[in-house]
């Protein structure tokens, strides 16, 4: 499986860029060039010098230190929210899709209703009445992430639990748990990988804009889209203070996003071997499209509300 | 049909109350004492007396249990009350009502500039298939797609506000304040259905029937506008009906920047207030308006496609 990750281009490069980003966030301290919450009011709002590569905010403070300390802010919630969500997701999704009945039908209305609200306002909701502050950024965010996580899982285990190697092993007398843990996991590993990759930049993207709006990451702390929130108020002096940490998140996304698309290409073969004819690639295309969208849930609703 | 119809409602309703449940919840889990909270929001941190929150407390019913005050509240929105706003008083409905012109000019102006870019795009791409215009417009709607729409809108607003001053960054009323709001709003969504449109397009040309159009001899124009674009609506107008979701949270953030009178500045700023009525009132809105949008969208598949008809009667 991770052979065929590393043969695909597109997986190969968008590591390298997130493996950039990641590193730019770690070694932020050795990197920085000045300290990040050092204000100085003899260098307050200096456009980009050689001092100040991204120049400096309204407290004098280094941009680019700045925005490197908020890559460690934005990376982490970004990767714990997804981890939060993804564990979820994949806990309630075994349940469902091994259960089946009245439990399955449970938990996919949970997720249904969960889907049918704009997540970002249901997070912004969360955030804001739990009181600004990264943790509840997090259990906003990963409280509305994890329906895409169950549905794939839910999806995987139903076809696979009926596969023969299951029954082989619950004939051996294996266990529910071990049949979970030992066979079903594994197998349902690989969607879930992907679907977490694009959902780090989501989540990164969603972290910065719940900052930006105010239920997030306060002042002085280093975010991006907090970042974003206090240059907006010199946007007519000084635009440099919002370009920045907003090419910060861009980029950020953009790999992550990439990322997930090339695991995704990667992990159905079918689809590669295809590549060459526009029909049958992309009607997979459309469907993992639809898919991440978590569209035509719309139809499990009318179908379930229907029994 | 009619029995399709009344289970989607059905479905419907159950959305809403947990949607809405869940916020009571979120309310009693919240820090900080409502009744206090209220006061100073009315009153000023300086001016509040400890009899006064009491009065407060009594008044707005915030010391009965969570569920009581639930069961209340859906009963005063059978009757149509939405309760009144903890901060200004005002009635939350009517403060919803007037709001919701403004919501609703930007979010269909949003939907019209993206439906109207993405769809030409997207067939334009498919047609030329690997072309440089093709990989043009994939790889711009890739790069259209990861852009924050809060830091789009702070761009929009250098360019065209600081530096060329040809449109508002900031309130409502005109034509040209609706223009960069809209803009920053459609992008992302333009770029998703780009995407879609250009696959669901390519889809649908593989297809024999195109094959059979071609040997008609028919022109390019008509096979590609008439008889294929036809058919690559139906997933076109599913994405368009999420994207709905996206762009009501889009509206959020949005409105909050160009200070636009919307209710998702009103949910914003209510949030900072804490002014619970009105929180609950924004969000009943907007599973509402969302889950009402995404039953006209399967309502639409039945015009569209008529096997889903036979399917599911």
């Amino acid at each position: 499986m991770s052979k065929r990750f590393f043969q695909n281009k597109q997986v190969v490069y968008s590591l390298i860029a997130v493996a950039i980003i990641v590193l730019a966030a770690v070694f932020a301290p050795a990197l920085a060039p000045n300290d990040p919450n050092l204000q100085s009011l003899d260098d307050m709002l200096r456009p980009p010098c050689s001092e100040f590569p991204f120049g400096t905010d309204e407290f004098g403070r280094c941009i680019f230190s700045r925005v490197l300390y908020g890559g460690r802010i934005s990376l982490l919630t970004g990767i714990i929210t997804t981890l939060i969500s993804a564990v979820i997701g994949v806990f309630l999704g075994l349940i469902a899709g091994f259960n089946g009945g009245a439990v399955d039908n449970v938990i996919m209305r949970i997720v249904d209703i969960f889907l049918a609200f704009p997540g970002l306002i249901m997070a912004l909701t969360i955030a804001g009445l739990l009181g600004a502050s990264i943790s509840s950024v997090v259990a906003a965010l990963s409280l509305v992430g994890w329906m895409g996580f169950a549905r794939v899982v839910r999806a995987k285990v139903l076809s696979e639990k009926e596969k023969e190697y299951i029954e082989a092993a619950r004939a051996l007398g294996a266990s529910n748990i071990k049949i979970h843990m030992r066979h079903l996991l594994p197998a349902v590993l690989p969607p879930v990988i992907v679907l977490a990759s694009i959902g780090v930049g989501r989540n990164i993207l969603a972290a910065a804009g719940l900052s930006f709006l105010g239920v997030g990451v306060q002042p002085p702390t280093a975010e991006w889209g907090a970042m974003l929130s206090s240059g907006k108020l010199y946007i007519q002096s000084s635009a440099y203070l919002t370009l920045f940490p907003g090419a910060a998140i861009m980029i950020s996304v953009l790999a992550f996003n990439f990322l997930g698309d090339g695991l995704r290409e990667a992990m159905e073969p079918r689809l590669q071997m295809r590549k060459k004819r526009p029909g049958s690639f992309l009607r997979s295309k459309t469907l993992c499209l639809l898919k991440k969208e978590s569209s035509v849930p719309q139809y499990s609703v009318n179908h379930t509300i229907r029994r | 049909m009619l029995a399709y119809v009344r289970k989607r409602i059905i479905g419907l309703i159950v959305v809403i109350l947990g949607v809405t449940a869940m916020t009571f919840l979120l309310i009693r889990l919240a820090p900080g004492e409502p009744a206090e909270m209220i006061a100073i929001a009315r009153y000023g941190e300086e001016n509040i007396s400890d009899e006064m929150v009491s009065y407060i407390r009594d008044k707005e019913e915030l010391d009965k249990p969570i569920f009581c005050q639930y069961i209340r509240w859906l009963q005063n929105i059978l009757k149509g009350d939405l309760g009144v706003s903890l901060s200004t008083g005002e009635p939350v409905l009517e403060e919803i009502l007037t709001r919701l012109p403004a919501t609703f000019k930007l979010a269909v102006c949003a939907l019209l500039l993206s439906v109207a870019f993405a769809i030409p795009l997207g067939v334009i791409s498919a047609a030329h298939y690997n072309s440089i215009t093709d990989r043009l417009t994939t790889t711009g709607a890739m790069l259209a797609e990861s852009i924050p729409c809060f830091w789009l809108s702070l761009l929009l607003i250098i360019l065209f506000s600081v530096n060329l001053g040809w449109l508002p960054s900031f309130g409502a009323g005109k034509i040209k304040h609706l223009v960069l709001p809209s803009v920053s709003l459609s992008v992302g969504m333009t770029a998703v259905t780009t995407r879609l449109t250009r696959s669901s397009m390519l889809e649908v040309l593989h297809q024999d029937y195109i094959t059979t159009a071609k040997a008609k001899g028919l022109s390019q124009v008509r096979i590609v506008g008439h008889h294929a674009l036809k058919n690559a609506m139906i997933p076109i107008v599913t994405i368009i009906g999420i994207q709905f979701s996206h762009l009501m949270e889009g509206t959020v953030i949005i409105e909050s920047i160009f200070g636009w009178p919307g209710i998702g500045k009103l949910l914003v700023d209510s949030i900072f207030v804490r002014d619970y009525a009105m929180i609950q009132g924004c969000v009943l809105f907007f599973a509402v308006f969302v889950v009402i949008i995404n039953l006209i969208v399967d309502l639409v598949y039945f015009l569209l496609d008529p096997k889903i008809k036979m399917k599911k009667g």
